[in-house]
């Protein structure tokens, strides 16, 4: 488990779901299989998606101070768990890989057609490596900078499309023309694995904002927001181009935008469209990102920054494994989604009966002798810690940094009892530096010597790996 | 503190040296290595190669300076290349051409009679398979071929590419008689459950040569103009045959997407039409039914009308003679309507999508019928008309001005 480190809101996971969500989704023919009513689709899937969301807030609750790989191992034990962990940052990784890919594919495919797929692909990887190593934090903070973005420009082309007279309400009918059966198939497992039984990952997320107490009200209250919205494009979409010319076109987004005209002169606004899919796919990209090499870490202690600097290029040379879109996307929509149900529903399923009651006692006991393991261990592992990540900076201050903060996660007690308070005075104050009051002297020394604002090494305890969500210049 | 400073002019210089690779330099395009295409036309030559025409222009000619524009200069260049395939004869400019061919700005494309006999479907794939052909561009149908459509100068505007799609915004507008077609929603109804769409048609009318030169803007008249003119109907991707102007009108009633138009009717019924009033607001209600093993279409128009030219008896302060120009005005509308309905029956092509209405009346039915629809119960069906035009203005006179000079002359 992690020596934490980052804090987040609850306001920030929420604003982190809904880009997450949004992300990359109104760039496929979701649930096209359903005709006209592909939206009804959705609608049950987002239903069974939020179903699962309050199963992963289950298990969750089980142990706030941990991830999802950190309920592996208290439910399967350290060994399986590890090796779950482990397929767990695999899978972040590959996903992760898709939406490298896909941008690169919707760049050469409207913008920058002749410009060579790796050149984008690189800039979008370098950038989601840059996020990583700037910390949790910094990147739910350039969430809440984009949001404003998106929210503007999605209602500004809702009124577009209202203006331009595309609409057309009878393209939604008939209803249910061939049952409900063509529905459920699209519904299940496609839609409910993509996008919606992606919010997995906020179980890696979920514990830097366990001092909020609504954190989960606002996950529920932005999935709910966030599903209806990615309906409503859904209708719209199929409004505008009906149910063949949505199945036919390979962007329909960009297909339905492509059609507004308005007074002479608005046109191609598809250019706006792609600029809001590339920040679908920044956060969806580096999400799972952090959601793969946080995995790593917690499943077998791979420091962060290191795990990091190894992922971006595999994920990068991952990135063309598929040789044109098209297969890419039939991977996408085949080989993923056959395989998606196992890790997204039936495995939190799985650890939700057989973890009742002894779980999360496990998970309180283990927070305690944690406190006392990371006592005796935690001075080696932070000095190792210290020294990979604190490139660029004296040795000297390094090891010294170490040994402050194996100082610090040695009392995880006193940590902690800071922590909580700090958290009942920080309350949900999004984007705010979390300066715990719980650092003691050292730490703040520490602090001021890296240049970096740090967050309390204290609140966490156990394995002791310093806390690289801090940002560092 | 020195190695502070280093580090930040470092990173500064990385920051600046970013800026080369992230500009990108494959894809500029500069302005005057393009050669942009108002217009496009598809023709089918003998031997069935795509023949297809750009309508280039060129822009020192239509740049003005200090207000004043060059009339010495074409405004525009047309020139044709050959292919089996549509895109295979764009690529084919570059062996004429010296600029790369830009289509971002096209606007209409005019397809020659035997290219859309022969099937659009290559075409409409093209639309949709590239970026830079957007589906937004209006589609018209010629009898003969597409390219003498794209030299014909317009008279008042420099690009006749631009101009005919005012020329079809306008008419749909006032005219009425046509609307315009784009490739985007000649898509939606060919892939639609109907499998049949229409395209305005365009014509060179009057006398002798085609207005090909600017110099014949020296003279007061143009010995031939370009005109919209019959609709072409198609079925799945290529044309099947042509309906008249008024039948357009009556389709166009059918699906409500007329904003005006003016029509002309009689005093009594077989008289001749002289008298004109403009028809605005009209909303049609379809309504189809089973009848026995076939279908009837139950259709309610409601319409408005505002007299624009009455040379009948009457006064129009008598309710009784608003109730007769009604009348005569909803035969008007209604014979309009029929005809129309029954070419595109003639022609076994739904365009007025009147089977939408039956699929989503009776979509269990549908399911039966949809294979058949065009070709067998839709030129079967029957159909009952209702029309109510309401006048609304008669305008600043009362009476006829023929009425007014009788009622003179008897009180004398």
């Amino acid at each position: 488990m992690k020596a934490k480190e980052a804090s987040v809101s609850a306001g920030q996971i929420a604003v982190f779901l809904v880009l997450f969500t949004i992300g990359s989704t109104p760039m496929f023919e979701l649930g096209s299989e359903a005709g006209q009513d592909s939206w009804i689709a959705i609608s049950i899937a987002a239903a069974a998606g939020f179903c699962l969301l309050l199963v992963y807030r289950a298990l969750y609750n089980r142990a706030p101070d941990t991830n999802l790989v950190g309920l592996y191992k208290l439910h399967f034990g350290k060994l399986l768990g590890g090796l779950l962990g482990a397929a767990l940052a695999v899978v972040f990784a590959l996903e992760s890989m898709r939406n490298v890919r896909d941008f690169g594919e919707l760049i050469s495919a409207t913008l920058l057609p002749q410009t060579p797929m790796w050149c984008t692909m690189l800039v979008l990887t370098g950038i989601v490596y840059y996020t990583a190593r700037q910390g949790v934090e910094a990147f739910f903070r350039v969430n809440q900078v984009l949001i404003p973005v998106l929210a503007v420009s999605y209602i500004s082309l809702l009124g577009l499309f209202l203006a331009s007279g595309l609409l057309d309400f009878n393209r939604l009918r008939p209803v249910l023309e061939n049952g409900f059966r063509p529905v459920l198939h699209a519904a299940f497992p496609d839609i409910l694995s993509f996008p919606f039984g992606q919010v997995m990952v906020l179980m890696m997320f979920w514990t830097y904002a366990r001092r909020s107490p609504s954190t989960g009200a606002m996950s529920y209250g932005a999935y709910i927001g966030v599903s209806l919205f990615l309906i409503a494009v859904n209708m719209v979409l199929m409004m505008v181009l009906g149910p063949e010319l949505y199945r036919l076109a390979e962007l329909p987004t960009l297909e339905a935008v492509e059609q507004i005209r308005l007074f002479n002169f608005l046109e191609r606004l598809d250019i706006l469209v792609t600029l809001l899919l590339y920040i679908g796919l920044y956060v969806k990209a580096t999400g799972l990102f952090f959601g793969s090499v946080i995995a790593l870490r917690t499943a077998w202690g791979v420091p962060y920054r290191a795990g990091a600097l190894v992922m971006a290029p595999l994920i990068f040379t991952a990135s063309f494994l598929e040789p044109i879109m098209s297969q890419h996307l039939w991977t996408g929509m085949t080989v993923y989604l056959k395989f998606s149900p196992y890790y997204q529903i039936a495995l939190p399923l799985l650890m939700l009966v057989m973890g009742i009651g002894w779980v999360k006692k496990k998970a309180q006991r283990q927070a305690g002798q944690g406190g006392a393991k990371a006592g005796a261990g935690g001075q080696a592992k932070g000095r190792e810690a210290g020294g990979q990540s604190g490139s660029g900076q004296s040795g000297a201050g390094n090891a010294a940094a170490g040994g402050a903060e194996a100082s610090g996660s040695g009392q995880p007690g006193n940590g902690k009892a800071g922590a909580d308070g700090s958290a009942e005075k920080a309350g949900s104050q999004d984007g705010q530096q979390d300066e715990s009051p719980g650092s003691d002297g050292k730490n703040g020394e520490r602090n001021k010597a890296r240049g970096a604002p740090a967050d309390s090494d204290a609140k966490q305890p156990s394995s002791g790996s310093e806390s690289p969500e801090a940002g560092s210049t | 503190m020195s190695r502070g400073i280093i580090r930040r002019w470092a990173l500064l210089l990385a920051a600046a040296l970013l800026f080369l690779p992230l500009a990108g330099c494959w894809d500029r395009k500069e302005l005057n290595e393009l050669g942009i295409i108002a217009a496009t036309g598809i023709d089918v030559t003998e031997e069935g190669k795509w023949k297809i025409s750009y309508q280039l222009v060129i822009p020192s000619a239509i740049s003005s300076q200090n207000g004043f524009t060059s009339t010495t200069e074409s405004p525009v260049n047309v020139f044709s290349t050959e292919g089996e395939s549509v895109r295979g004869a764009v690529s084919r400019a570059t062996q004429e051409m010296s600029r790369s061919l830009y289509f971002g700005h096209n606007q209409v494309v005019v397809i020659g009679e035997r290219a859309a006999r022969k099937g659009i479907g290559g075409l409409l794939d093209v639309y949709l398979r590239n970026g830079n052909s957007r589906e937004t561009v209006m589609v018209f149908v010629t009898e003969g071929e597409a390219r003498p459509i794209l030299e014909q100068l317009l008279p008042m505007e420099r690009i006749s590419g631009n101009a005919l799609t005012r020329l079809i915004a306008l008419e749909k507008e006032s005219g009425g008689n046509f609307r315009p077609q784009t490739v985007y929603s000649m898509l939606l109804q060919l892939l639609g459950p109907l499998h049949a769409s229409a395209a305005p048609g365009i014509a060179i009318n009057g006398s002798g040569e085609g207005v090909r030169s600017v110099d014949a803007n020296k003279s007061t008249s143009t010995p031939s103009k370009v005109r919209l003119q019959k609709l072409a109907l198609f079925r799945d991707d290529h044309m099947i045959g042509w309906i008249r102007t008024h039948e357009s009108r009556g389709l166009l009633w059918l699906r409500s997407e007329v904003s005006g138009t003016t029509i002309s009717f009689p005093c009594r019924e077989g008289g001749p039409k002289v008298n004109s009033a403009r028809i605005t607001g009209l909303k049609t209600k379809m309504k189809p039914a089973r009848s026995g093993d076939g279908w009837l279409l139950q259709a309610d128009v409601e319409a408005d009308a505002t007299l624009f030219e009455y040379t009948c008896g009457g006064n129009l302060h008598d309710p009784a003679a608003v109730a007769g120009i009604e009348r005569m005005l909803g035969q008007q509308v209604r014979s309009d309507i029929e005809d129309g309905l029954q070419a595109s029956q003639r022609l076994k092509a739904d365009v007025a999508g009147i089977g939408e209405a039956v699929r989503r009346k009776y979509p269990h039915t549908w399911k039966g019928i949809a294979a058949e629809w065009n070709s067998r119960f839709y030129p079967e069906m029957k159909a009952e008309i209702g029309v109510h035009v309401g006048l609304i203005k008669t305008g600043r006179s009362n009476r006829s001005y023929e009425q007014a000079s009788e009622d003179s002359r008897e009180r004398k």
